[in-house]
């Protein structure tokens, strides 16, 4: 007997656009940087790995979590952008600074969405090589965004309570 | 707060032992691994702000996972690892959310998988750490609070 | 000019020092929260010409700051940093006597005219 192939999870795009928005307008406003973001796609399997993650909790009416990840070169680069110096690597400040970059992101779209969420404080993961899970019951989106200086990712993997 | 972490020494075993069968003791000191670590973090906002955080080496994740997910001769996968901890975080997570003051609301477990990494929970400050010994096996429990000044 | 400089980040507090130190020749105060805030302005006799204040802070957040602050203080100018998320919260921090705001994220030239456009309405009056 056959059976039905299972169905695609429900992606509802509203919540999706905004992060592509302010992922724009975070970049270009705080880094100078001008950045191409690329279809956002469902995320089928684990990885990649990277070395720098910055991961954003909801809570409240929206649940899930939002997680902006970089490899070394590029942290290095926006990071300097952003603050307007070099901070060295793998330092509390090199931390609070990719913390504050997806605080941005996310605080800027989630004031798209227009919601009563809370969010929580950034935790940063530092490391070569790691990977982030998401929520298994929720669809993750990658937002994939290019930059001169290279390649990173935003995930998010959240819905309405 | 030392209330709490009586409450984490309490309900972690039990957390354990419903979900796994598997008996927690308590541990001397936070151990150190070399081989890749799974962690997991639950953060709590509202009322009381903060985070739960749950850590072991891939072994102890995937006993666990395996256990969890019924794999038998299965290997784990990454995402059964880390959603196995997840869960249990959660479980953790949710018995301390009870404990403090309302409304405070829980978020989704996050994990995270890899061979030497750091986490940091920014504006935050680790309230306590508590480890764990199952057998041959270690793992480590923490609370951190969201940073509050003296007056 | 003194300013201090009022957010749990410390990136955004580099961020806004960097931003402001070009408008001349500035002496810059940090606080992390609005206690720490309320600590460091009772140490410094001689007051702050601004105070730039985030919103979103642990332990006294920056609308009690600067209801705090305007208790004893309505000369000093305060600006209030925000989210977009959080701009209608503006009216209550214009109520509660800030004198301008910025939204978060903010250019380094947004936040110098932020500044530019206080200081002159200030000497205007």
């Amino acid at each position: 007997m056959q059976t039905a192939p299972a169905k695609p999870p429900q992606v509802d795009a509203k919540l999706i656009v905004p992060f592509v928005n302010a992922v724009r307008h975070v970049l270009r406003t705080m880094a100078g940087w001008e950045s191409n973001v690329e279809r956002p796609r469902l995320k089928q399997k684990q990885g990649p790995e990277y070395d720098y993650s910055g991961i954003i909790a909801f809570s409240g009416t929206l649940i899930g979590t939002v997680v902006v990840s970089f490899h070394r070169d590029l942290a290095v680069k926006l990071v300097a952008a952003f603050v307007g110096c070099e901070l060295p690597a793998d330092t509390a400040d090199f931390a609070d600074a990719i913390g504050e970059l997806a605080n941005l992101i996310v605080g800027a779209a989630k004031a798209e969405l227009g919601v009563n969420a809370s969010i929580s404080v950034p935790t940063v993961i530092m490391g070569k090589g790691h990977i982030v899970a998401r929520p298994s019951d929720i669809p993750c989106i990658v937002v994939p965004c290019k930059t001169d200086a290279g390649e990173f990712a935003v995930e998010v993997s959240i819905k309405a309570a | 707060m030392q209330f709490i972490e009586q409450e984490i020494r309490r309900l972690t075993p039990e957390i354990w032992d419903a979900m796994l069968h598997l008996a927690l003791d308590p541990e001397s000191e936070v151990p150190k691994t070399q081989s890749r670590v799974v962690s997991a973090c639950v953060y709590i906002t509202g009322a009381w702000n903060g985070a739960v955080a749950l850590s072991c080496d891939v072994a102890f994740a995937s006993e666990a996972a395996a256990i969890m997910f019924n794999l038998a001769d299965a290997t784990p996968t990454t995402a059964d690892m880390q959603d196995a901890l997840g869960e249990l975080t959660n479980m953790i997570g949710g018995n301390v959310k009870a404990l403090l003051p309302e409304p405070c609301h829980l978020s989704l477990p996050s994990a995270v998988e890899g061979a030497d990494y750091s986490v940091r929970i920014l504006r935050s400050k680790v309230v306590t750490q508590v480890p764990f010994r199952c057998g041959n096996r270690s793992m480590s429990v923490s609370l951190l609070e969201r940073e509050e000044r003296a007056n | 000019m003194n300013i201090l400089l009022v957010d749990d980040s410390k990136t955004m507090r580099i961020i806004q020092r960097k931003a402001l130190a070009a408008l001349g020749e500035i002496t810059f105060a940090e606080a992390a929260d609005g206690v720490e805030a309320m600590a460091v302005i009772a140490a410094h006799p001689a007051g702050f010409d601004l105070i730039v204040v985030d919103w979103n802070m642990p332990n006294m957040n920056g609308l009690e700051l600067v209801t705090k602050i305007r208790e004893t203080d309505k000369k000093t100018l305060l600006i209030m940093a925000t989210t977009e998320a959080e701009k209608q919260r503006v009216i209550d921090a214009l109520k509660a006597g800030v004198n301008n705001y910025v939204v978060k994220p903010f250019t380094a030239d947004s936040l110098q005219e932020k500044v530019r456009q206080t200081l002159a309405k200030a000497k205007a009056a």
